[in-house]
């Protein structure tokens, strides 16, 4: 998508250049554009820089510390960040809590928790999924029991990403009567994640990473000023956001900048005849991703406009995150093509170095196959494929839900 | 057109299965994944008391079976049960290459060892430069006094880096990718001037990156007619790929039953996930799949049996149609299974990866269209 910038959106894009240039870690820059993992205090580092600048914040209202930029504005600082290779925020923190704290939050909960939030002062991981819970969060059973000015916090969050690094956790807990059965019983609860009762269990992911967590909560004493908002309706508060954060969950300038990458990779590629861009049939795949990811830069860019102009973007977003991870998805199944047999050796970080510097391996796909399965949860993560479908069917096209089950 | 197993073949299928169900244990060969070497001596000689590595070979050589059939029904069982043992690299590929260049008195000498699995082999066609393409070939072998010297690199060498014996192919004439020129050698794999670069797979398998710098073989290292190997290596592969796409067909059975019954018994909303409409005919998607797979695959193995062994287009038709299916099946395996899918503790991701790999090796899905296509085109100028 080519959009003609006006001479000030031209400064602006100048200046996102400049600081880059000038701000990210160059061994940071590195880990992204190869794939490489980066560690917590890499995030942490490149959150802090862009707290320094002013830019941590890009969609918070001015009022609390956000940019007040225009969708343009946003548009380039995405596809900026891309082309430098900067990570992506941690979303727990800054775009998935502190919403719902600026939202629903009383003043003394704003006034304690956003400044550290914005500075990256403190981690947090999302406590919602649970071993019997995960597409259908309305059976949650992690309990939070008032027992005078606290409340006793028993149950079992699972799927949590980066709770091993985390300060804080927020979370859906039932606190209504038992007999209420569906989310009207659900409360967003912030619980520090050293409070006594709490344990984790890693969960390994098929790339080998260490991402997620099971976390368990064994009669843990959480003060009830740590409620965000009413008692029973930690689930419409989540959801309402829902909205807003899954427009950010397309990644289009991340699929932009590596469908560039590729190119350059395929045309890198030897084939005993030609290289990779001779073969029409690999060509074409390429071609109908990049019309897709095209499409998805330009829906996406409507929805930005929505939101700038104060319009909720609505459940219409959901196509943005179905989208958005077909297509990543789709990009890294195309990088294994073009790896073809290099695809597979599976090499730590510091023996692909070494196999890289002496000429063994290519060190261009080393990630490659990682990359491939690390992302297979993007279509299950912060609503699956098929819950984003759902929300469209009910809330776009007014399907009746009762009637979903194929045996009513 | 017969794709019936003999009684004889059944029987070995039970035996096979038998095996892998009571006696080839997940965690073991999670451990034996862990290892340094990769491999467990202890396993591979119960595999040869079994009679496992006589089936890919005749009678006449002293096997046990030798049809694609065969090997088909050894290979369908080993990808149900995820069996990370080189076989496919050394009875299967090595030991076609053998029997198709060697002379009888050396096939006497080199098969009784690939047999009972004394000796394992690895063979090194393809290399970084040349992609899937098995005439390209810029390893090279020039001739010395009483020998040849050995120059240039091998790549992703399945069992590469525990075999007793290697089988590389270099080039004794002609340009880097012409058809002539290209002879194969049998190498040990102490010999000097070879470096070994052993590394795992995605899948836990072993390979290694085989590297060549003026390794002086003596003349009976060469195998086959020199400068004329070419069909051989190109059937042996073929063969390899057929192989690996029964291998395939067990490890989609597997995943298939494995998703099914978690959408039977995955209770979400108050009701198995099964009962959704949507999710059912994810999975009747997933069996049509399978079935035409499989179907491509049995048509290869029949063609190949009723054509001494031959059949690249059938089996680039069963490569590619497989290749097709595996992607899709482990997507929607893991898709399936929310996110349990992607941990390492369900196998769920352990049979994605082994579909994953299946999928890059002997030619991706397009290299299989694309030789499909050019080998239907041959036909037609031939006016077959």
């Amino acid at each position: 998508m080519k959009i003609n910038l006006t001479v000030e959106e031209r400064a602006f894009e100048s200046g996102v250049r400049e600081f880059l240039d000038n701000k990210l870690p160059a061994d940071i820059k590195d880990k992204i554009l190869q794939g490489s993992s980066l560690q917590k205090d890499d995030h942490i580092l490149w959150q802090r820089l862009l707290y320094e600048q002013g830019w941590a914040a890009i969609d918070w209202p001015y009022e609390y510390g956000g940019t007040g930029w225009s969708a343009i504005q946003k548009h380039i600082w995405a596809e900026q960040s891309a082309i430098y290779g900067a990570p992506e925020i941690i979303p727990f923190g800054l775009d998935l809590v502190a919403p719902v704290i600026y939202t629903y939050g009383n003043q003394a909960q704003k006034d304690r928790f956003l400044p550290d939030i914005l500075a990256s002062n403190v981690w947090w991981c999302q406590g919602y999924s649970e071993p019997e819970a995960g597409s259908d969060l309305a059976s949650l059973t992690t309990t939070a029991v008032a027992d005078g000015s606290h409340y006793v916090v028993s149950g079992v969050k699972t799927w949590i990403t980066y709770a091993q690094h985390a300060d804080w956790m927020f979370c859906l807990v039932r606190t209504g009567p038992a007999e209420i059965k569906n989310n009207d019983a659900l409360s967003f609860l912030l619980i520090k994640m050293d409070s006594p009762g709490i344990s984790l269990t890693p969960i390994i992911s098929m790339d080998g990473a260490h991402e997620m967590n099971q976390v368990r909560l064994e009669n843990v004493r959480v003060p009830i000023e740590n409620r965000i908002g009413d008692e029973g309706k930690g689930w419409t508060y989540s959801k309402t956001l829902l909205n807003h954060e899954r427009a950010k969950l397309a990644h289009v300038a991340i699929s932009k900048n590596r469908l560039q990458e590729l190119k350059k990779a395929a045309r890198d590629t030897l084939t005993g005849r030609g290289n990779l861009m001779d073969d029409p049939r690999f060509v074409a795949k390429l071609a109908r991703t990049e019309i897709e990811l095209t499409s998805l830069e330009f829906t996406e860019f409507r929805t930005l406009t929505a939101v700038s102009n104060d319009i909720d973007p609505g459940p219409e977003s959901s196509i943005l995150k179905i989208v958005g991870t077909g297509v990543s998805q789709a990009i890294d199944e195309l990088f294994v093509e073009v790896a073809g047999l290099y695809a597979l050796p599976y090499i730590d970080q510091e023996s692909a170095e070494k196999y890289a510097e002496n000429q063994i391996i290519p060190k261009q796909t080393i990630n490659t196959a990682r990359l491939y399965f690390n992302n297979r949860k993007a279509s299950l993560f912060g609503g699956s494929s098929e819950i984003q479908k759902n929300i469209i069917c009910k809330n776009v096209l007014g399907f009746d839900q009762s009637v979903k089950r194929g045996d009513a | 057109m017969n794709a019936t197993l003999s009684q004889k073949q059944l029987e070995m299928k039970r035996s096979i299965a038998e095996f892998i169900d009571s006696e080839y244990d997940q965690t073991e060969r999670r451990k034996i994944i862990a290892s340094a070497d990769g491999f467990n001596s202890a396993h591979w000689h119960r595999m040869s008391e079994l009679g496992w590595f006589k089936i890919p070979f005749n009678v006449s050589d002293g096997g046990s079976g030798g049809s694609a059939l065969d090997i088909m029904i050894l290979m369908q069982e080993l990808g149900k049960g995820l069996v990370i043992e080189p076989i496919l690299a050394s009875q299967i590929l090595s030991g076609r290459l053998i029997t198709e260049t060697c002379s009888e008195p050396t096939k006497d000498h080199l098969l009784p060892q690939i047999m009972s699995g004394e000796l394992t082999y690895a063979s090194g066609l393809y290399e970084p430069l040349g992609r899937y393409d098995l005439s390209y070939v810029s390893t090279r072998a020039d001739p010395r006094r009483t020998g040849f010297s050995l120059t240039g690199r091998k790549c992703v060498v399945l069992n590469g880096g525990n075999a007793d014996k290697l089988l590389i192919s270099a080039r004794t004439g002609g340009a880097e990718n012409s058809k002539g020129g290209i002879s194969l050698f049998l190498l040990d794999p102490g010999i000097e001037g070879l470096n070994i670069h052993k590394y795992k797979n995605i899948d836990g398998h072993c390979a290694a990156e085989v590297i060549l710098d003026g390794v002086f073989v003596e003349r009976r290292a060469n195998i086959g007619e020199l400068g004329e190997v070419l069909p051989n290596v190109q059937a042996a592969v073929d063969s390899a790929t057929l192989a690996l796409c029964a291998e395939a067909i067990g490890a989609m059975g597997e995943l298939n039953k494995r998703t099914l019954e978690h959408l039977k018994t995955r209770m979400q909303f108050g009701v198995p996930l099964g009962s959704f409409q949507s999710l059912q005919h994810r999975m009747a998607d997933m069996l049509i799949d399978y079935e035409q797979a499989k179907s491509a695959m049995l048509y290869a193995v029949v063609m190949s049996d009723e054509n001494n062994g031959i059949a690249p287009k059938e089996i680039s038709a069963a490569k590619y149609r497989v290749g097709v299916a595996a992607r899709k099946i482990a997507q929607e395996a893991i898709q399936l299974h929310g996110a349990s899918g992607v941990t390492d503790e369900l196998i769920i991701s352990h049979y994605f990866k082994r579909l994953t790999t299946i999928e890059a090796q002997f030619g991706n899905n397009d290299f299989h269209l694309n030789r499909f296509i050019e080998l239907s085109r041959d036909e037609e100028d031939s006016g077959l």
